[in-house]
């Protein structure tokens, strides 16, 4: 469709998987690794096990991300929107303790992946309703920052009902999000929802094009407005929600990615912008986990700190290049 | 056959009735111009039109179809609807926004490139069409959304102010645009403009709207007698030898006071 | 959880305090055996349930009545809780207050307020735990009591098979928790010859050991701490890590230990310490005698 997006779209996977690549590896014994002998199986195990299920959660967690902070913004015609600041992935963090502490994902393991999307799709569903009043782009925002609030201190006042004396290491863990000492296990129950959640946005893009003109011209054109927004908020749920639940609360990574691709594209167009965000949204947030356990931090750092603090700087940036440039 | 027809229209919006039972009719290949002061329902008009208003009670019939029975993309496949100042959400090329017409049409490539190619061609912005919309002048892009609309190739234009914002070569070029779509290619066109000059030399018809109501449809020589440009807009016309209208002028104080007294 | 209570409250007391300021001040002087006693730290619970003759009151931390935190739960139970508040411990009117730091508002509050605060910060070493129980026993009149759980706890310990050679031993808590340097679990460990391998391992911002370190490096024996009952909590995950269970496949490796054991010093240290021991016996390890 667009040369320059293809070409950013090559290096964008070729990006994902070089960091990949890395994060299986990094600090390891290469030789050992490579070699043909048996003898340290306890290798294997480190990679298999543990750095494995890791690295592609934080791939598949952060494509969710970037595909769904750029569907939102289209949706929603707003530059601000994503999950995190939309209070979507703190829905998906009350659903998912909810499904947890209560011990129903004990008994049923995808009950927890569900409780995420469900806490996501209501958080969506309110958004939708308030977007579909054609509410001021701030006042949008607003109410996202409210649910935002509500949600966190929802999440609190859970693991508080739930005696636990780790409550308030867990609760950082919800609220900051981490890949960490994730297993297999958690990748086979957040993957599948994910990758679909992901696969229908993508799909989405299409008839989102035509809401460039504006909701009326779109609708005059044909488009069916409430269908579109009901599926987009279902895949935005689905594409968020089971990550939610396994790696805690991801923060930016749905705001920046959209905007980075936008910079470096030249284009904001749905088909470009939400595929290339689900790429884009893959690499920051494995980069971002490589970083949050790179030996140039004097301690390891949770996930959502370090897309916080890429994410403020680098959202600066691009906002101030935004407003030099043509107005967009 | 007539191309529209529309038979007391009731419509409601934000609770308020603002077209109580309106009714007019529109021939193909004719520049319908829609005038009246604010809030007479000019706008609401298109809205039902286009379908993004429900009527209360009425009836409206598309051609032999009555516009009730279609669906919304049958709809958008026979009327274009162009709104006041037209605004894109992100940035597109010119010709990414005349594709976004090609919407209601099942896709096709070569039937959508022919289509938008035909509409750059009638507006003029072939050359232009790898450029930014926000770097054109306000001539260039009210052209290229009309071209979004032409790529439609839709029975039924509907421009709502298309012109206003526009310096005054622009108007016409945009205004004689419209008229040779009508004459040469057949569209249906209602337009509604502010500019009662305007209307004037480039309708075939003119439909003036008071109050949510047709007050008067015909020929704008006919219409825009001095009577009805004082009782509705309470202006006066300065008129060339054929009588038509050229411009604008207050009303003198004799027939103000004697307006105000009816 | 201590309390942040408006100042309105604390105004209120000092208000009080102010008028009842000349009958505290008479009150001062500790009687030789205070028969109310409030314990404001889960460990000066313990210490407390171990020396306090029994018809004293007392009134202990709500955190003690929970038998994953304390061994003395039951025991606890029958005794009047608090959360730590000072209002609290105003409505109880102890003559004896104990508490683990200086630094809490209440603690300064009810100094201001002319009550008796003797601070006994936890045990690290058994025998910081000697002196605290010297201490508080002089301070209950009880140091018979005092004297004869000392002399029970070294005679268990004494007898308990240990280690021929050591070996190198972990200790963690849930989600990997790698308790403080200076905690009690390097001596309990010291205590049945196992070698606290802590020093080896680098731990994270929040104490926790990466799994990947442990995979890599498994100690001969891990020690869990484990808090059975209660809520599902995220803790349990770590040790459950299928790359974990693959590495200690043997899983009399495994030493499950309730955390309540060795959380604060007290008796119960024996009962840690016999449990470790028979599980390195069951694990297969040299021991003498």
């Amino acid at each position: 469709m667009n040369a320059r997006a293809g070409r950013w779209a090559v290096l964008g996977l070729g990006a994902c998987t070089l960091l990949l690549a890395i994060s299986l590896c990094a600090g390891l014994p290469l030789a050992e690794l490579f070699g043909s002998h048996q003898g340290d199986s306890k290798l294997g195990l480190v990679v298999l096990e543990i750095r494995l299920p890791r690295a592609l959660l934080a791939l598949v967690i952060g494509a969710g991300l970037g595909a769904a902070g750029a569907a939102l913004q289209a949706l929603l015609r707003n530059p601000l929107a994503e999950p995190g600041v939309l209070g979507i992935s703190a829905g998906a963090a009350a659903g998912a303790v909810l499904a947890f502490y209560s011990g129903l994902s004990l008994t049923f393991a995808p009950l927890l992946p569900l409780g995420g999307f469900i806490g996501a799709l209501l958080v969506t569903v309110v958004l939708s309703m308030l977007a579909a009043r054609a509410t001021s782009t701030t006042t949008l925002l607003l109410a996202g920052l409210a649910l935002n609030s509500l949600l966190g201190a929802v999440v609190a006042l859970l693991l508080s009902l739930a005696p636990n004396p780790y409550a308030l290491y867990e609760l950082y863990f919800w609220l900051m999000g981490s890949v960490t000492d994730r297993s297999l296990l958690h990748l086979a129950l957040a993957a599948p929802p994910l990758l679909v959640g992901i696969a229908l946005l993508v799909r989405e893009a299409r008839p989102m094009e035509v809401l460039a003109l504006g909701e009326e011209t779109a609708v005059s054109l044909g488009l069916d407005l409430p269908r579109l927004r009901q599926r987009v908020i279902f895949a935005t749920a689905l594409a968020v929600g089971p990550g939610v639940a396994v790696a805690g609360a991801i923060a930016f990574v749905g705001m920046l990615v959209p905007h980075l691709v936008r910079a470096l594209v030249g284009s904001a167009r749905p088909r470009l912008l939400i595929p290339l965000s689900a790429i884009g949204g893959g690499a920051l947030t494995l980069l971002a986990d490589l970083l949050s356990r790179s030996p140039l931090l004097p301690v390891e750092l949770k996930l959502g700190v370090i897309t916080a603090l890429l994410g403020a700087p680098a959202f600066l940036l691009v906002a101030l290049r935004l407003r030099e440039g043509v107005a967009r | 056959m007539m191309m529209l027809r529309a038979e007391n229209l009731h419509c409601l919006r934000d609770g308020k009735p603002v077209l109580k039972g309106l009714g007019f009719e529109l021939a193909a290949g004719e520049v319908l111009g829609v005038l009246g002061p604010n809030g007479a329902g000019k706008s609401s008009l298109l809205l039902t039109l286009a379908g993004l208003l429900p009527l209360s009670s009425g009836a409206l019939r598309l051609g032999d179809t009555d516009s009730f029975t279609l669906t919304p993309l049958a709809r958008a496949r026979r009327v274009g609807y162009l709104p006041q100042q037209p605004m894109l959400a992100w940035p597109l090329s010119v010709r990414e926004l005349v594709g976004q017409g090609r919407f209601p049409h099942p896709a096709d490539p070569e039937a959508d490139t022919n289509a938008v190619d035909a509409a750059l061609l009638r507006t003029e912005l072939t050359t232009l069409a790898e450029r930014d919309v926000a770097t054109l002048s306000g001539g260039e892009r009210a052209r290229a959304h009309l071209a979004r609309l032409l790529a439609g190739r839709h029975e039924l234009l509907l421009c709502d102010e298309p012109v206003a914002a526009l310096e005054p070569f622009h108007q016409l070029a945009f205004l004689a645009l419209l008229q040779s779509l009508a004459r040469e290619g057949g569209s249906s066109i209602i337009v509604v403009l502010h500019d009662l000059a305007l209307a004037a030399r480039w309708c075939d018809r003119v439909l003036v709207l008071a109050e949510g109501r047709a007050v008067a449809s015909g020929a704008p020589d006919l219409v825009l007698d001095d009577e009805l440009l004082a009782s509705v807009f309470r202006v006066c016309g300065t008129r060339d030898a054929n009588s038509r209208l050229l411009g604008l002028a207050p009303l003198n104080r004799q027939d103000r006071l004697r307006i105000a007294g009816e | 959880m201590s309390s942040s209570r408006p100042r309105g409250v604390a105004a209120r007391l000092i208000r009080a305090g102010l008028f009842f300021l000349p009958a505290l001040v008479l009150a001062a002087p500790l009687p030789a055996t205070p028969d109310r006693i409030v314990s404001l730290n889960l460990c000066t619970d313990s210490l407390l349930l171990e020396l306090a003759p029994t018809n004293v009151s007392l009134s202990l931390t709500r955190l003690s009545r929970d038998p994953r935190l304390s061994p003395l739960a039951a025991e606890a139970a029958r005794h009047a809780s608090n959360d730590g508040l000072a209002e609290q411990v105003v409505a109880f009117k102890p003559q004896l207050v104990l508490a683990a730091s200086d630094s809490s508002p209440a603690i300064q509050l009810l100094r201001e307020l002319g009550y008796r605060v003797e601070i006994f910060a936890p045990a690290n070493r058994l025998a910081d735990y000697q002196r605290a129980l010297h201490r508080l026993a002089g301070l209950l009149g009880s140091e018979q009591t005092g004297v004869g759980l000392w002399s029970q706890l070294q005679e268990r310990l004494s007898t308990l098979p240990r280690l021929v050679t050591p070996e190198r031993a972990l200790m963690l808590s849930g989600n990997g928790y790698l308790p403080d340097e200076g905690s009690l679990s390097r001596e309990l460990l010291a205590t049945v010859g196992l070698e606290d391998a802590r020093a080896r391992y680098v731990r994270t911002a929040q104490g926790t050991l990466p799994l990947e370190a442990l995979v890599r490096h498994p100690p001969s024996w891990l020690v869990a701490g484990i808090a059975p009952g209660g809520a599902p909590s995220l803790a349990g995950e770590y040790l459950g890590h299928p790359a974990l269970q693959a590495v200690f496949a043997d899983s009399s490796r495994v030493i499950p230990l309730p955390e309540a054991l060795f959380t604060c010093a007290g008796s119960h240290f024996a009962d840690a310490a016999a449990a470790l021991s028979q599980a390195l016996v069951r694990g297969g390890a040299r021991m003498q005698p």
